[in-house]
């Protein structure tokens, strides 16, 4: 049990390392991420420029760790929202049960059966596109699965006798919830959404490459390869960096993920 | 037959649903849609011009009129003219809607003559070199995004070797690039479905009988244990299938390809709403199509429950 618990301390740590880092990204970055240079324009690798710079003169190193905030912060800041919905709203369905469960689970295959990439262009479509209402469409679609994961861990642990004693002898709901149900909950949950976080970042970075997602002059990844699209012959470089910035980070929170599941044995799906 | 009502009425009150929403969503939407039906025509716009067209368009009645006149439309799949193109809204997706299909049925081509054999052979040569391989391959598969992937190919095929168009459609070879990129990215998550289901179905018991029934290790794997393993498969197809849907409207902004994914994303660019809205609708119909298919394959590859529904009446 202890080492379970310092397992879970140390997801949280590495969830921080992760959030901190990204924000002291922007910090790092050499040049403004939006000042035009013409005269510096599609510059191969330099000292000055350790990853060239774009049609616009524009210091790619810069864009890419200004990116970082705009891609992966999003996606952490729209799991965290879609976390901040679902938790609460398994824990009432599974806690409660009887119509409500029966209701929400309605509601949730519902919503299940469209898939994000439809659902969000079809809200980009009919809102304009935008970043805004990207994480809409994103949180619109993966509360669902949060809220079931929880609603049957809930399920599970409810019937255990550790509840029942405790419920027994008295314990408010209540500090039930907080002290024991929790605990269960918070793992699982933190599994899924490290796995989450990659799939995330491909759909803001996918559709910010076809526009429907960060507006140029934005720097976000997907939005780079997309205005450095015609230059790729002239400039390798605009192709390469920003994808491999996209590959590397999104293989590093699926390892993560991976592991994590391995470790607390997380069935994820979300049924 | 119980089972198909029911079926067939939720398919309505799905499109009432739909219908319903997306008209609210154009009307909540930024922007006036007259407005932007005038600015096509590039030209300046005087307020007796859009007084006028939105008379024409029914603007001006209550919204219920216009919401009653909306879902009779929506019904018939009218859904007036596109803003860019003046053509009906229902011709323009349909005249679209084969290269699509094209597209992802050479997609699911490649996936399967890449992942069947792939995950085939990890699960039968575990924890050998091969194995890892695909796991390689499937973790990259997971991390790559698959317009990248097709950038790559673009200039990796197109550019530097000059073998395939990098855009339009027309032929095999226009069709090649973007269906190999689209296959790839989705083969690395059916390489270890598949794996994991063989592995599974290679335990029980009906393997070892048919084993100690000495047939022949082809005549195992293939009809007994591969057919048990497509389950999860299928299961699993049903619900990518939706998203690959999704993923054909990257794929085909990325190579230019005329379907009806690079239409609706032009039509959001120039907030074109009725093909939006046409898009909406078909998307809708789609989805609802392949669960019905989804649910009624469960029961072609999985006889017992078949067995079971005789048993429960």
């Amino acid at each position: 049990m202890k080492r379970r618990r310092l397992r879970r301390k140390s997801i949280v740590v590495i969830w921080l390392c992760l959030v901190l880092g990204f924000i002291a990204a922007t910090y790092l970055a050499p040049h403004d991420p939006l000042s035009i240079d013409p005269t510096n324009r599609l510059q191969p690798v330099t000292l000055e420029h350790m990853f060239g710079t774009d049609h616009l003169g524009r210091d790619v190193l810069s864009r890419i760790l200004h990116g970082a905030k705009t891609t992966v912060g999003t996606s952490i800041l729209v799991i965290l929202i879609v976390l901040s919905i679902g938790v609460p709203i398994g824990i009432i369905a599974g806690g409660i049960g009887g119509v409500v469960d029966r209701v929400f689970m309605r509601i949730t295959d519902a919503f299940m059966a469209f898939p994000d990439f439809i659902v969000a262009i079809v809200l980009s479509g009919l809102l304009g596109p935008g970043m805004v209402n990207l994480m809409m469409a994103i949180i619109l679609v993966k509360w669902t699965s949060y809220a079931r994961l929880v609603r049957s861990t809930v399920i599970e642990e409810k019937g255990k006798n550790y509840i029942l004693i405790a419920e027994l002898n008295g314990v408010p709901p209540l500090v039930i919830l907080f002290k024991h149900l929790f605990p269960h909950v918070i793992g699982n949950v933190l599994v899924l959404g490290t796995l989450d976080i990659g799939k995330v970042i491909l759909m803001i970075a996918s559709l910010s490459y076809i526009g429907l997602g960060a507006q140029p002059p934005a720097p976000e990844w997907g939005a780079m390869l997309n205005e450095g699209r015609a230059y790729f012959q002239l400039a390798p470089h605009l192709m390469v960096v920003p994808g491999l910035a996209i590959v590397l980070v999104v293989l590093a929170t699926n390892l993560l993920g991976d592991r994590l599941r391995d470790y607390y044995d997380v069935k994820t799906g979300g049924s | 037959m119980k089972h198909v009502i029911r079926r067939i009425l939720e398919l309505i009150i799905f499109l009432m649903f739909l219908s319903f929403v997306s008209f609210s969503f154009i009307k909540m939407a930024p922007g006036d849609p007259a407005m932007s039906m005038m600015k096509t025509d590039e030209v300046a716009v005087t307020d007796e011009q859009l007084n006028q067209l939105r008379e024409e368009l029914g603007f001006n009645e209550p919204i219920y009129v216009q919401y009653w006149k909306w879902m009779q439309g929506f019904f018939r799949f009218d859904f007036g003219n596109s803003y860019m193109t003046k053509q009906p809204v229902g011709e323009e997706l349909l005249e679209r809607l084969p290269a699509t299909l094209e597209l992802t049925i050479a997609s699911l081509f490649i996936m399967v003559v890449v992942a069947f054999p792939l995950g085939s052979l990890a699960a039968i040569y575990r924890n050998t070199l091969l194995d890892e391989a695909s796991r390689l391959f499937a973790l990259l598969g997971a991390s790559v995004p698959s317009f990248w992937l097709g950038l790559i190919f673009i200039h990796l095929f197109a550019v530097e070797l000059n073998l395939f168009p990098s855009m339009g459609m027309g032929s095999w070879e226009h069709l090649f690039l973007p269906s190999l990129t689209l296959g790839l990215a989705m083969a690395a998550v059916y390489v270890r479905i598949l794996r994991s289901s063989l592995l599974n179905s290679f335990g029980q018991e009906f393997i070892r009988a048919a084993k100690a029934r000495g047939l022949s290790r082809p005549r195992v794997f293939f009809h007994h244990a591969f057919r048990h393993s497509l389950l999860p498969v299928i299961t699993i197809f049903g619900v990518s299938l939706g998203s690959l849907l999704g993923g054909t409207v990257i794929i085909e902004v990325l190579f230019a390809y005329p379907g009806i994914g690079k239409l609706v994303v032009d039509a959001i660019m120039k907030r074109d709403y009725p093909i939006i809205q046409g898009y909406i609708f078909l998307m809708g119909i789609l989805i609802m199509l392949i669960n019905l298919a989804v649910d009624a394959s469960y029961h072609l590859v999985h006889p017992e429950l078949r067995i079971r529904e005789v048993k429960q009446r």
